[in-house]
C-alpha cells in the first residue's frame, strides 16, 4: 500500500509537468535545456514507471489478484474448504498469510523467484486471453519441496516427525515429494473424478480411467509430484 | 519544438496516464494495462534516444555513428 501513494503522486506530477512542457516548451529550448530535458523526460518518467512497477508487483502477490480470474475460482474455493486438503489446512490455520495465500506456495524461494513467478503469471495471461485454457490445469513443472521446506524446515513440529528426519536428504533433492504423503494440494480433480465415476456408475458402465489417482491426475499440483515421487 | 520531441512528450503523457489508469484495478488486466503503459513510455524513450544519436552524428564526433574522415 505504501507504493501506491508515491506511484500515483509522482506519475500525476510528471504528467502535469509534461503537459505544461508540451504547451510551453521554452525551458527545454533555452541554454541548459538538455539537462532539464533529461530530468523531465527520462529521469522522472523512469522513476514514476519503476514506482508503478513496484506497486503492481506487490499487488500481484495478493490472493484477490490471483482469484480475480474465473479459472482460479475453484482453487480459491478450496482455500476455504472444511476438508482436510493441504491448501485449506494452511489457510485455515493461518500458516500462510491469507492475503498472499496463492503466492506463499506458488512463488519460488530463490534469488529471482519473484521474477520467475511473475514471468509464469504473464504466461498464464497469454493463455487466458490469447490461447486455449486446458480442461485440466497442471503446473508447468513438478512442485519442488524447496517451497515447503522454506517454512517447515527447522520448525519443531516438522523436525519432531521421524519420517521427515529419515527422508530429509531425499526430500531436499526432490526425490521424495512432500505431497506424496500430504497431498492433494487442492483436490479439485479428485472431486471431479468422483462425480464422473458416480455418473458412470449410474449409467451402468465402468469408469474409463480407474488408475487416475495413481497416475497423478487427481490433482494438478499433487499429481505432478506423485509422478516424480518414487 | 521539433516534431520528434513533441511525439516523445506525447507518448510519455499517454503512457503515464495509462499507468495511472492501471492503478485503479487489482487484477491481471490492470497488470496488462501497466505493461501497455510501459510500451508507450519505452516508445518515447526510443524516440529520445534516436534524437540524441542523431544530434551526436551531426556534431561529427562521438561514439555512434563513427565520424567520417
Amino acid at each position: 500500500m505504501e507504493w501506491i501513494a508515491s506511484a500515483i503522486g509522482v506519475t500525476a506530477i510528471v504528467v502535469a509537468i509534461l503537459v505544461v512542457l508540451l504547451v510551453r516548451p521554452q525551458p527545454l529550448l533555452a541554454p541548459g535545456g538538455v539537462a532539464l530535458g533529461a530530468l523531465l523526460l527520462i529521469v522522472l518518467p523512469g522513476a514514476a514507471f519503476l514506482l508503478g512497477g513496484a506497486h503492481h508487483l506487490e499487488r500481484s502477490q495478493s490472493t484477490d489478484f490471483c482469484l480475480s480470474c474465473h479459472v482460479m475460482e475453484a482453487y480459491g474455493a478450496t482455500l476455504e474448504s472444511d476438508e482436510d486438503i493441504l491448501a485449506a489446512t494452511h489457510y485455515r490455520q493461518r500458516t500462510i498469510p491469507r492475503d498472499q495465500a496463492c503466492y506463499a506456495c506458488h512463488t519460488r524461494y530463490t534469488m529471482y523467484g519473484d521474477i520467475y513467478a511473475k514471468a509464469l503469471g504473464l504466461r498464464h495471461l497469454w493463455v487466458n486471453y490469447l490461447g486455449e485454457i486446458p480442461d485440466t490445469l497442471t503446473l508447468y513443472e513438478p512442485y519442488s519441496n524447496r517451497e515447503c521446506l522454506y517454512c517447515h524446515e527447522g520448525a519443531d513440529s516438522y523436525e519432531a516427525v521421524e519420517v521427515h528426519q529419515r527422508f530429509a536428504e531425499a526430500m531436499e533433492r526432490d526425490e521424495r515429494s512432500c505431497l506424496s504423503c500430504h497431498g492433494p494440494a487442492h483436490g479439485i480433480y479428485e472431486d471431479l473424478e468422483e462425480d464422473e465415476e458416480g455418473a458412470d456408475e449410474e449409467e451402468g458402465s465402468a469408469p474409463e480411467d480407474e488408475d487416475n489417482s495413481a497416475s497423478g491426475l487427481t490433482d494438478p499440483v499433487g499429481g505432478a509430484l506423485t509422478e516424480v515421487a518414487p | 519544438m521539433s516534431r520528434d520531441l513533441r511525439w516523445s512528450i506525447g507518448l510519455l503523457i499517454t503512457g503515464l496516464v495509462v499507468a495511472l489508469l492501471s492503478f485503479l484495478g487489482n487484477s491481471p488486466p490492470a497488470f496488462m494495462t501497466f505493461i501497455a503503459a510501459g510500451i508507450f513510455i519505452g516508445g518515447a524513450g526510443f524516440i529520445l534516444a534516436l534524437r540524441f544519436l542523431m544530434k551526436l552524428s551531426r556534431m561529427g564526433s562521438g561514439p555512434f555513428p563513427p565520424s567520417r574522415p
